[in-house]
C-alpha cells in the first residue's frame, strides 16, 4: 500500500514516515501543497494524508482540488485546529477522515487501516482465502490456527493480491503499489519476494498455489476452489458475494488468449509498418507503382482492423487516414507527403506507447456487454435468470441484500468501474408493504437508483399485483413492475428493453459554430456517457455525419455559410438520414423560428442558455422514441 | 448448449484466431476457417456449417462475390449468412440485406459476446 504525506513539518514527517514504514506502507512526502498535488496526481496512492497548513496551497484547497479533479483516493487531514466548524470545513472539502495533533501514531495507523478497507468494498477486517486469514491490524497471516512469518514486503504482497482479488496484477502495478516513487526496485527483485512467499506459504503446508502466474501479464490471485458440499465456502470476506470460478477462469482465459494473439503478430505488425513507411518514401521520390501503393493500402487497411479488434481506437484511426491518403494521393504533392509521414509517425508512436495491451483487451471486452444487477436471495430464481441472461449476452451480479448492493456501488462508483445497465429487484409484498422494514428498504433503493446521475432503470419483480404496490414503486421510480409468476425470458426482455434505453455509448453529434459551448458540453455530458461528435463548421458537416453515423444529432440554427435549418433539410432527402433524431439548440424564443424549425424535419427545440441535465434528458427521450 | 459448425471466410490471420477464440471459449462451437472466397466456397459444400461468417474486404474474391456463389449453389445456398465488415454502414446493411445476408456484425467486434450475438441474428438456444 502505498501512501502520500503531504506536510511541512520535518520532525512530524520523519516520526510519520518511520511508523508507517514499519507498518510496511511505501510513503512518498511532499513538504508543500503544489508538490503534493504534483505528486498525488501523478502516481497512484492508496491513500493521502494531508496537513492542513502547508505552504504555496494549504490542506483545505489541496483536497478540494483532488476531488474537484476526480481523484477519489481517501484522504485524512490532520490538523492543530479543534473545533466540529473545522472538522465539517475538513470534511465538506472531500476529506475522508480528520485527526487532530497532537495525536497517538497508532490511531492514525487504525484510521488508515480502516480508510483502506473501504477500497474493494472489503469492511471485515480481516482477509481470507479458505483457511489463510490475513489480519492488518495485527499484521498477522494466520493459516490454520499457526502464524506464518513473513517479512514486510511478502506480507504487503499479501495484502495486495487478497486486496485485488479478481485483478491481474503486472510486475508494475506491484511496484506503484509496494514501493515508493524513489525506489526502483528490479523485475528480479519483485519475483525473488514473490518466490519466497509462495516457499513460505508452502512450508506452511498451504495445500494451494495461491498466487497464479499469467504469462506475459503478471500475477493474480486463484479463484477459490469450489466446494460442493458447501463446508467451506470461498469467503475473501464474507459479506462480498464471490464470482464464479468458471465465468472468472473463462474471461482469463479469453483476456490471456486474445493478449498471446497479439503478441504473436507483433513481427507482422512490425513489418506492416516498414512497409508503409518504405511506400511514403517511395512516393516522395515518386517510384512507387500501382501494384505496391495496392499493397500498402491493403497494409493499411489490414492494421486498421487489427489495432481496432484490440481496442486500440486511435492507432486503428490513424491507420484508417493513411489509407485513406494513400488511396487519395496525387503525383508530388508533397502537403499529402508530410501528412503521410506525420501519421505514420503519429501510429509508431502510439503503438510505442502500448506497453499494457492486457487492460486495452480487457476495456474492449467489456464493451457492449451489458451489467444486470440481480437484487435477491432466492437461489433459483437467480440461477434460471443468470443463464437466461448469458444466453443474451449480459453479464449478471447477484447481491442479496440492499444494504450489500450499496456497498457494491459505491466500491465500483470509487473505482469508476462500469455500473449496471439496469437492476433487477425481486420485492415481496404479501406483508403489508407500508410496516415491512424489507419492502421499505427495497423502495428506498429503487429511489437510490433513479436519483443517480444519470439513473439506473430498476424492474421490480413482486409477490402480487395491486395498485397500491405499483403506485409505490412508481412514486420511488421504478421503471417496470412485474408479477410473477413470469418466466426468465420475459423479465430479461425487459430488463434488455430498460438497459437499452440507457445514454452509455450512444453516439451524440453535436454542430454549433459557439466553441465556448463545444468545449463545455462534453464535460457537462459526461455523466451520461454519450460519444460525443462536436463539430463548428457546418461545411463539413456531410463527411462528418457519414463518418460517425450519430443516433442523435443537434443542431444550431444561424451558423456561417449553412444554417442549421438547411442541414436538417438536406438530411430529410435521403432515405436512411430521414429518420435521424433532430434537436435544435437555439437563442430564439419566437413562435415564427420555432415553426420553421419543426417545418425542416426537426424533432425538438431547446433553448439556449442549455442546462446539462434538460439537454440530456431530451436527448434520451429522442432516443427512446426512435426505437 | 447446442453444438454447432461456425465457417469464417477472412483472409486475416489475426482475426481468424480472434474469432476462433471467441467462439470456442464462449459457445464451445466448432469453428472452420477459410483464407479466400474459393476455399469458403468448398468448404462450405463439404461441411455444410450452420452459419458463414463471411469478410466483405478480400483480395481476389471479395465478400459480395464469394456470397452471389454461395447463394446461387444449391448445395450452400439454405446455410445463413452473417457479414463481417469494417463498413457496415447503415446503408450498405440494408443493401447487404437485400443480397441474402442475414445480418451484418461490424468490425471490431467484441470477441466475448461474439457467439451471442450470432446466437441472437439466428435465434440459436446458448
Amino acid at each position: 500500500m502505498r501512501i502520500l504525506l503531504v506536510d511541512d513539518d520535518q520532525i512530524l514527517v520523519q516520526l510519520l514516515t518511520t511508523t508507517l514504514s514499519q507498518q510496511s506502507y511505501a510513503v512518498d512526502v511532499a513538504t508543500d501543497g503544489e508538490q503534493g498535488w504534483i505528486y498525488g496526481s501523478t502516481y497512484p496512492y492508496d491513500l493521502i494524508i494531508l496537513d492542513w497548513y502547508l505552504p504555496k496551497l494549504n490542506g483545505i484547497e489541496l483536497c478540494r482540488r483532488f476531488r474537484e479533479h476526480n481523484y477519489d483516493t481517501p484522504i485524512i487531514l490532520l490538523t492543530a485546529r479543534g473545533g466540529s466548524q473545522n472538522k465539517i470545513r475538513g470534511l465538506d472539502a472531500g476529506a475522508d477522515d480528520y485527526i487532530c495533533k497532537p495525536f497517538d501514531a497508532e490511531e492514525l495507523a487504525a484510521r488508515i487501516r480502516a480508510l483502506l478497507r473501504r477500497l474493494n468494498c472489503n469492511f471485515l477486517p480481516v482477509l481470507r482465502w479458505g483457511d489463510l486469514q490475513l489480519n492488518p491490524c495485527s499484521n498477522e497471516v494466520i493459516y490454520q490456527g499457526q502464524s506464518i512469518s513473513l517479512a514486510a514486503k511478502e506480507y504487503r504482497l499479501l495484502e495486495l493480491f487478497l486486496r485485488h482479488s479478481q485483478e491481474v496484477l503486472s510486475v508494475d502495478d506491484i511496484i506503484d503499489h509496494l514501493w515508493s516513487s524513489t525506489e526502483y526496485p528490479a523485475l528480479a527483485t519483485v519475483r525473488s519476494h514473490l518466490r519466497r512467499l509462495r516457499q513460505k506459504l508452502k512450508q506452511a503446508d498451504f495445500p494451494h498455489d495461491l498466487i497464479t502466474t499469467v504469462r506475459g501479464q503478471g500475477y493474480c490471485l486463484k479463484p477459490f476452489p469450489r466446494n460442493d458440499a458447501g463446508t467451506d465456502k470461498p469467503r475473501l470476506t464474507s459479506n462480498r458475494p464471490s464470482i464464479s470460478t468458471e465465468q472468472l477462469d473463462k474471461r482469463l482465459q479469453h483476456l490471456t488468449t486474445l493478449t498471446s494473439i497479439w503478441e504473436k503478430y507483433q513481427s507482422k505488425r512490425d513489418q506492416q509498418l516498414v512497409t508503409l513507411a518504405q511506400a511514403i518514401d517511395s512516393l516522395g521520390v515518386g517510384n512507387l507503382d500501382i501494384g505496391d501503393r495496392l499493397s500498402a493500402i491493403i497494409v493499411a487497411h489490414s492494421l486498421a482492423g487489427n489495432l481496432g479488434q484490440f481496442g486500440l481506437d486511435t492507432a486503428s484511426q490513424l491507420a484508417k487516414e493513411i489509407e485513406q491518403l494513400l488511396q487519395d494521393y496525387l503525383s508530388h504533392n508533397s502537403e499529402q507527403l508530410v501528412l503521410l509521414a506525420k501519421k505514420l509517425t503519429a501510429l509508431r508512436e502510439e503503438l510505442a506507447n502500448k506497453q499494457h495491451i492486457m487492460g486495452q483487451i480487457s476495456q474492449k471486452l467489456a464493451e457492449n456487454s451489458s451489467l444486470l444487477l440481480i437484487v435477491s436471495d432466492d437461489h433459483n430464481f437467480t440461477e434460471q435468470l443468470i443463464s437466461e441472461a448469458k444466453s443474451q449476452g449480459i453479464h449478471t451480479k447477484v447481491i442479496s441484500t440492499p444494504e450489500l448492493v450499496r456497498h457494491w456501488l459505491s466500491a465500483k462508483q470509487t473505482n469508476q468501474e462500469q455500473l449496471p445497465n439496469a437492476v433487477l429487484l425481486k420485492v415481496s409484498f404479501a406483508e403489508d408493504a407500508s410496516q415491512s422494514p424489507t419492502t421499505q428498504e427495497y423502495l428506498a433503493l429503487i429511489a437510490e437508483f433513479k436519483l443517480l446521475t444519470p439513473s439506473i432503470p430498476v424492474i421490480v419483480i413482486a409477490d402480487r399485483d395491486l395498485f397500491q404496490d405499483r403506485l409505490l414503486v412508481a412514486r420511488h421510480g421504478g421503471k417496470f413492475y412485474l408479477t410473477q409468476p413470469v418466466n426468465p425470458r420475459q423479465i430479461i426482455a425487459v430488463c434488455q428493453k430498460s438497459a437499452q434505453s440507457s445514454s452509455f455509448g450512444k453516439k451524440v453529434m453535436i454542430v454549433d459554430d459557439d466553441i465556448e459551448l463545444l468545449r463545455i458540453l462534453p464535460n457537462l455530458l459526461k455523466p451520461w456517457g454519450f460519444k460525443l461528435t462536436t463539430l463548428d463548421d457546418p461545411r463539413q458537416f456531410w463527411d462528418v455525419l457519414q463518418a460517425v453515423v450519430p443516433d442523435l444529432l443537434v443542431l444550431d440554427i444561424e451558423m456561417p455559410h449553412i444554417s442549421g435549418i438547411e442541414l436538417c433539410k438536406v438530411l430529410r432527402t435521403h432515405p436512411y438520414w430521414c429518420k435521424l433524431p433532430v434537436l435544435f439548440l437555439s437563442i430564439h424564443e419566437d413562435a415564427a423560428i420555432s415553426t420553421q424549425v419543426f417545418a425542416s424535419g426537426a424533432n425538438d427545440f431547446i433553448n439556449k442558455p442549455v442546462f446539462a441535465q434538460q439537454l440530456a434528458h431530451r436527448i434520451l427521450n429522442r432516443l427512446n422514441l426512435k426505437r | 448448449m447446442t453444438d454447432k459448425n461456425v465457417l469464417l471466410i477472412d483472409d486475416e490471420e489475426t482475426i481468424q484466431e480472434v474469432v476462433q477464440v471467441g467462439i470456442e471459449i464462449e459457445a464451445g462451437w466448432q469453428v472452420a476457417i477459410a483464407s479466400s472466397g474459393l476455399e469458403g466456397i468448398n468448404l462450405a459444400q463439404n461441411q455444410q456449417p450452420d452459419v458463414i461468417l463471411l469478410d466483405v474486404m478480400m483480395p481476389d474474391m471479395d465478400g459480395i462475390d464469394t456470397l452471389s456463389q454461395l447463394k446461387t449453389n444449391t448445395r450452400t445456398s439454405a446455410i445463413p449468412v452473417i457479414f463481417l465488415t469494417a463498413k457496415a454502414q447503415a446503408e450498405e446493411k440494408n443493401q447487404f440485406q437485400s443480397l441474402g445476408v442475414v445480418d451484418v456484425i461490424t468490425k471490431p467486434f467484441n470477441s466475448m459476446t461474439l457467439a451471442s450475438q450470432i446466437a441472437k441474428i439466428l435465434g440459436w438456444e446458448m
